[in-house]
């Protein structure tokens, strides 16, 4: 590929760190885990780049990159201690540490709720979460409901 | 504060990737399991091609006609594996596509993982019995002819049980350290498309 590719590559990733950061953090099971999820979701996005001919937003490109190299990843031994650590938070979430909150409740889900409800909260409707996902429409909107109702309970467990 | 501007601000916040990281993480694969099953493709090919050369060698030593068609036998269906596993591996190259949807992809990935696995499988099953016949005879014509091997019943019978029994126990072990190896991936593949496909 071309320099200019490159530098094209380089800006559109800078522009949509904020998605590869979103999912290594909710599909890994540790920092260094983290880092290998990482390198891999940036190479499949530079090898599949060739591909990409602007027809749907980058975004939603580097989205379905990202998730496929996501559950296809083979994940290091190790887990985090998500129960310990949600203890630890319930106090940082009344100091106004909801993300971080956020982001292990949605841990706790298995692989595909965890990328449904990611792309419903990022604003994407159920026919385009359908669509990317090969998940039924009516099947989108199910899980989605279920998903928000079981996080709103967990959400006012942690906060009472 | 509702859910999804808390998550809006989770890719707002902490986002950042420094230009060399992404330029050395697309440089270097880090691996997924193709990419294992790629580095272990390469190691059965060293093996074979190191095979290839040991019974090269070992040919110019066996005197007896019969061991030295079987030698040349193991020897071409080394030479076929190799081409086999060579042509599988620059195979493997080519990546899949990840910017497409996710069942799809998924369907894709594990059907290119089992029949990667399930090919070197039906090679091994090809090669086990040569193998185990090419070393059972190399020991016994150590001190024993052709004819005297041919006319003895019991060899002929240790032979057929031994092959019976290696091929199958060879294919089995093989499957089963496959299992090990991606038997867990593939059944969290499985599981998603399963989850994906289900109406409610």
């Amino acid at each position: 590929m071309t320099l200019d590719q490159e530098k094209r590559f380089l800006k559109l990733i800078d522009e949509n760190t904020g998605i590869v950061y979103k999912v290594i953090r909710i599909y890994s099971n540790s920092v260094q885990d983290e880092q290998d999820l990482k390198q891999e979701i940036l190479y499949q996005a530079w090898q599949s780049f060739p591909r990409y001919k602007g027809d749907s937003k980058f975004s939603t490109w580097l989205y379905k990159v990202a998730l496929n190299t996501a559950l296809t990843h083979v994940k290091r031994e190790g887990k985090r201690k998500e129960n310990q650590e949600l203890t630890e938070t319930s106090n940082q979430t009344l100091q106004g540490e909801t993300k971080e909150v956020l982001i292990r409740l949605i841990r706790n889900f298995n692989d595909i709720e965890k990328l449904v409800i990611m792309l419903h909260l990022d604003g994407y409707s159920n026919e385009e979460i359908a669509t990317i996902s090969g998940l039924k429409l009516n099947h989108v909107a199910v899980k989605i409901y279920r998903i928000k109702e079981k996080l709103a309970q967990k959400l006012k467990k942690i906060q009472a | 504060m509702k859910l999804e501007d808390t998550w809006k601000d989770i890719a707002t916040g902490n986002a950042s990737i420094d230009h060399n990281e992404v330029l050395e993480s697309i440089r270097n694969r880090k691996g997924d399991v193709l990419h294992k099953l790629q580095q272990k493709l390469m190691v059965k090919i060293v093996f074979t091609i190191a095979f290839s050369v040991l019974y090269t060698v070992l040919l110019f030593f066996v005197t007896d006609l019969i061991v030295q068609l079987l030698f040349t036998a193991i020897l071409l269906a080394h030479l076929v594996a190799i081409v086999y596993f060579s042509r599988e591996y620059k195979d493997m190259k080519k990546l899949i596509p990840m910017d497409g949807n996710i069942r799809d992809t998924l369907v894709q990935y594990r059907q290119r993982v089992l029949r990667v696995i399930r090919n070197e499988e039906k090679v091994g099953l090809f090669l086990y019995p040569l193998a185990v016949s090419a070393g059972f005879f190399f020991s016994l014509m150590q001190d024993k002819t052709w004819d005297e091997v041919m006319n003895e019943r019991l060899i002929w019978i240790i032979w057929i049980s031994v092959t019976v029994l290696f091929t199958p126990l060879g294919h089995y072990v093989a499957k089963r350290l496959n299992r090990i190896a991606f038997g867990k991936q593939l059944s969290k593949l499985e599981k998603m498309i399963e989850e994906i496909e289900r109406t409610e």
